[in-house]
């Protein structure tokens, strides 16, 4: 039980190398010239909701749906057999598929690829076809779901949940902790699809809030039609679709929270943070890892409330926080890039080991038990060039957002007020990112 | 429409000079300041090394899944650097240190402790026995890069960090 039980960030005991000084001081200072190159160079027109549209490229054939069942299938049969492991498998972090699979699989790679695929999550989730499931048992009871549900809120209960088992909470890792974990959440999610049907659930299944907010920046949409018409699928530049993005308030804080978990992943590999943990155990060091997460996610929380009250004030316009709230979502996933790319590449080979032997009784199902992992992969330069190129990316790319979205709300002047809160904001995210990176 | 572009443009560029300067001048000199420190921290290790080989590696193979599949050469190179830790009372005396090291380098970590104990650094995954009187010797070659935690095993905390670049 007490293996590996302090690592941060859920799994794995390599930590990427500091990026060195020339590389951060360049990307901070790419970053600000840039940023306010927004201010006067950029365009003056709204742009990106044109780009968002995209290219019409193919139909998307009727086998595409069978394609689709079959990948769902075996998500569920992931899934089960996931749980399962963490009840019955090793009760040893590296040795059990369900933290790799939680941890790295999961929450790194269906991030990942929601941005680079578009709404996959949709397609794949387990609880998506166990919620359309309950939905077809049930009998409409027409029961009004009560407004904690409906407003979005309770999505960021998981997220919240999910980051203190990952970042704060000693034992967090532990298969069994894990196993419980997610059974309690799937049976939360179906008695509430039980009691107000699917639709109302899946705005408390959190992660899919999360991934859904993330596959706004793919380049690839699915025109949505009638039922009978075979889709479209539309090719677009990448990230432009967040411009279409128009967040509420809760689905707001779920990508606000985010950041400052992988933020507060960052700070707590930093030596400031080694130096006060250092020596503390079991419930102490989870106590002093959860006033970190707090204080971080406040921070970043707080620093964003900030700059949308200036702008709320500056503008006029009451909705301000929300309406550039879309220019985080590339910012998130600079950070998740830099901070878990490695982690997906390297400690992710584990996922096809275990994967062969899910439970640890000996099996070899795929033939891959006893495959080394390969932890040169990618150079550690490698490594630290996208670490700096997605923050700055993200960074570059969430201006971008912001501008254009400044320049079809308001007029030219107005805008250009607007932004001073959101770069700022902005800029602050980015170099504390980068300054994280330095170790 | 004009003046407006114009006053737009003007003042970002004053500003740019400024944040220019000021990033230039800021973000290198909070970072080499670390890293005088932390050369003069491994020279001080450095000097106080000896070479006390009392205890021997032996892997973990036992209940690590992932760890069976690393296969790490047998180290026969005498070691060019070496590190002491000192755990005392459940401190890390001295304070938690990273250790540095170029690739390829022949590592020896030498772990004092009051208690018994196993230590495990993380990836190379050695697994040492420690205790009162009778230190823990690890022995790595420094293959893959990266940063690596080393714990004590039931104490269940950091003790130093491997930093192979």
């Amino acid at each position: 039980m007490t293996e590996l039980l302090i690592l941060a960030h859920g799994v794995g005991g390599r930590l990427d190398l500091p990026l060195s000084e020339w590389q951060v001081a360049w990307a901070g200072v790419v970053a600000l010239v840039f940023s306010f190159a927004a201010l006067g160079y950029f365009w003056q027109k709204p742009l990106l909701k044109k780009l968002s549209i995209g290219r019409s490229t193919f139909r998307i054939f009727k086998q595409f749906s069978l394609f689709k069942t079959v990948i769902r299938y075996i998500s569920l049969i992931l899934f089960l057999v996931v749980v399962v492991a963490g009840f019955i498998g090793q009760d040893n972090t590296v040795a059990n598929l369900a933290p790799i699979t939680v941890f790295v699989v999961f929450w790194i790679g269906i991030a990942f690829a929601s941005a680079f695929f578009g709404h996959i999550w949709r397609e794949i989730s387990p609880w998506e076809t166990l919620g359309k499931l309950v939905d077809q048992i049930r009998k409409e009871n027409g029961e009004s779901a009560p407004k904690w549900l409906t407003s979005g809120w309770a999505a960021l209960a998981p997220i919240s949940v999910f980051h203190w088992f990952e970042l704060a909470y000693h034992d967090g890792a532990s298969p069994r902790v894990l196993g419980w974990w997610i059974l309690i959440y799937t049976i939360g999610l179906i008695v509430i699809a039980w009691r107000w049907g699917w639709t109302e659930a899946r705005k408390a299944e959190g992660f899919g809030v999360l991934f859904a907010a993330l596959a706004e920046l793919s380049p690839f949409r699915v025109k949505e039609t009638e039922e009978q018409k075979p889709k479209k699928m539309f090719i677009r530049v990448p990230f432009s679709g967040v411009a279409n993005y128009e967040m509420t308030s809760s689905q707001l804080a779920v990508v606000l929270a985010a950041l400052g978990g992988t933020a507060f992943d960052g700070f707590s590999r930093t030596r400031f943070w080694s130096e006060i943990i250092v020596g503390r155990t079991k419930w102490e060091l989870t106590l002093v890892n959860t006033i970190g997460l707090i204080w971080i996610v406040a921070v970043v929380g707080v620093a964003y409330h900030l700059a949308g009250k200036l702008g709320s004030r500056a503008t006029g316009d009451a909705k301000f926080s929300e309406r550039f709230g879309a220019s985080l979502i590339p910012i998130l996933f600079g950070y998740d890039l830099a901070h878990y790319f490695s982690l997906l590449l390297l400690e992710g080979q584990a996922f096809k080991v275990l994967i062969s032997d899910p439970f640890g009784r000996g099996w070899d199902i795929f033939g891959t038990a006893t495959d080394p992992i390969n932890w040169t992969l990618i150079s550690s330069g490698a490594i630290g060039w996208v670490q700096v190129l997605s923050i700055v990316g993200g960074h570059l790319v969430g201006v971008m957002v912001s501008h254009d979205k400044g320049i079809e709300k308001f007029e030219l002047k107005k805008a250009m007020k607007s932004q001073y809160p959101m770069l700022a904001v902005m800029v602050l995210y980015t170099m504390f990112g980068l300054v994280l990176m330095t170790g | 429409m004009i003046d407006v572009k114009n006053r737009i443009i003007k003042f970002p560029r004053r500003v740019i000079s400024l944040f220019f300067i000021s990033s230039v001048l800021l973000i290198p000199s909070c970072g080499s300041e670390n890293k005088s420190s932390n050369i003069s921290l491994l020279e001080e290790e450095n000097e106080k090394t000896s070479h006390d080989h009392a205890g021997h590696n032996h892997g973990g193979h036992d209940h690590h899944g992932l760890e069976d599949a690393i296969d790490l050469d047998p180290i026969t190179d005498p070691p060019n650097v070496s590190f002491e830790v000192e755990v005392l009372e459940g401190k890390v005396k001295d304070g938690f240190s990273r250790f540095k090291v170029s690739k390829g380098d022949v590592v020896e970590i030498t772990v004092f402790s009051d208690k018994n104990d196993e230590v495990h650094l993380h990836v190379y995954d050695n697994m040492v026995d420690v205790g009162p009187g009778a230190p823990a010797v690890i022995n790595v070659k420094a293959t893959i890069p990266g940063i690596f935690e080393a714990e004590l095993h039931s104490a269940g905390f950091r003790i130093f960090e491997l930093q192979v670049s």
